[in-house]
């Protein structure tokens, strides 16, 4: 390699000479575009020798090719020559901003961000997909699921150039994108408000997965606490075992796997009877007296069956045999 | 014909192929242009359409230093630029089958008429 003292000197002065004739961009601007210029003036001399021609000439092919305006007039003396020099040095100056490092580095970031702004777009376009075909956004299905990863597929796709051969295709994205940027303040409430409702129907629906009795038994708008049994006589029953249509237990508290249910004055107790699972769905719920001070059931108080509304009720019209009267008396009284 | 003028209009398509499938430094890709037959391109019109390409974020760079002499800037063609070359393949190929069409009347149909032909 000729790193000979004639063509180091001979490219360092070409290329110092090419530099001063660049020097009304900005220094990082002549460092980029002659970044590597020793190393192509050096490799060039091997190849034709010393005659790069003349710097001026190659400094405007260089700015000319790397879309550069022209160099500046020399200042002129005439108010004309002035004012343009004017023009001139305010365009130069508005492109210093432009192509300042900080300006570049911002453009670069937000350059990195693209596929942020490609996962949005997916967002954005699956929720506008999946309300035109009035699906909910906020539950997984495998429909919603495949929306979703088609949008991403899209987007994405889009973002990086792809899947768009014609021009016009280019400039309806770019539409839309113009559009979407409006949009942003707009879809990100929506999205939140349907996130956050697709989240609480997921909670709500999770919790009624687990425990079907969450929400407790209503009867028309009122919710019911205790279940009270007559036989065909109109003679209260106890220890009746309930069960739902799905042969479920039947339960009125929210939550079947507490020991006991305060509900006011006094709290149900699960009936101890009951093997495998708490005894919830027996009724009448006994209840015990409940210690406001501790929180808990009276320590040591017997559960007992509570005041039925009425201790009899009419029989029923057609009655088959005599059933036997039950041994609880109807009032309160300390249950077995 | 002032083969540098119409140098001017293809001179990015041109350094994309040139380097789409080797990365390459600034005189290397001159190189390779005179060796695919361009010989009139210059030297300062390719690195800076190398530049300009570099900042419209159809290439990556990187700076690679020789032994004992000056370091070498590489360019290399990304996602973009190979999108942009394929785009303008299209176009420059659309462009040639026009002016085929218009300058061998015999490959098109329709010929044009000369002067005074009735």
């Amino acid at each position: 390699m000729p790193t000979t003292s004639l063509p180091t000197a001979a490219v360092q002065s070409f290329a110092d000479a090419v530099r001063a004739a660049l020097g009304d961009l900005p220094s990082e601007e002549v460092e980029d575009l002659t970044d590597g210029l020793e190393a192509d003036l050096t490799e060039r001399f091997d190849d034709t020798g010393t005659d790069f021609g003349e710097p001026f000439v190659y400094a405007d092919e260089l700015r000319a090719a790397a879309g550069l305006p022209p160099r500046g007039k020399r200042p002129h003396t005439s108010a004309a020559g002035i004012l343009g020099t004017a023009v001139t040095d305010a365009a130069s100056a508005f492109r210093g901003l432009y192509e300042h490092p900080a300006t570049k580095r911002i453009v670069d970031f937000l350059v990195a961000l693209r596929p942020v702004w490609w996962l949005f777009r997916a967002v954005v376009g699956y929720f506008f997909v999946t309300l035109i075909f009035r699906l909910s956004p906020g539950e997984l299905n495998p429909m919603t699921f495949l929306i979703a990863v088609g949008a991403v597929i899209v987007s994405v796709q889009f973002g990086r150039g792809k899947w768009m051969p014609r021009q016009w295709m280019r400039r309806a994205l770019l539409v839309v994108n113009v559009l979407l940027v409006f949009i942003v303040p707009v879809a990100l409430i929506g999205i939140a408000s349907l996130v956050e409702s697709g989240y609480s129907n997921a909670y709500a629906s999770g919790q009624s997965d687990a425990q079907s009795s969450q929400q407790g038994l209503y009867s028309n708008g009122a919710q019911v606490t205790n279940i009270f049994a007559y036989d065909s006589a109109g003679q209260p029953l106890s220890n009746v075992q309930l069960l739902d249509q799905h042969g479920n237990p039947l339960y009125t508290t929210e939550d079947p796997s507490q020991s006991s249910w305060y509900t006011g004055n006094f709290a149900y107790v699960p009936n101890k009877q009951m093997i495998g699972r708490p005894g919830w769905n027996v009724y009448p719920l006994l209840q015990v007296p409940y210690d406001v001070n501790t929180g808990l059931p009276v320590k040591g108080a017997t559960a007992v069956i509570p005041h039925h509304k009425y201790p009899v009720v009419w029989p029923l019209a057609t009655q088959p045999t005599p059933t036997p009267t039950l041994t609880a008396t109807p009032t309160p009284s300390p249950a077995p | 014909m002032d083969t540098t003028q119409l140098l001017k209009g293809v001179l990015d398509v041109a350094v994309l192929a040139a380097i789409r499938d080797e990365d390459g430094y600034g005189y290397d890709v001159v190189r390779r242009l005179r060796a695919a037959g361009l010989e009139d391109i210059g030297d300062a019109s390719v690195y800076g359409t190398l530049r300009r390409l570099y900042s419209a974020g159809a290439l990556t760079s990187y700076v690679v230093p020789s032994d004992g002499g000056p370091h070498r800037k590489y360019y290399g063609i990304n996602q973009q630029g190979k999108t942009m070359l394929e785009s303008q393949r299209e176009s420059w190929g659309e462009f040639v089958d026009t002016m085929n069409g218009l300058l061998d009347p015999a490959s098109r149909p329709r010929a044009l008429r000369k002067i005074g032909e009735k």
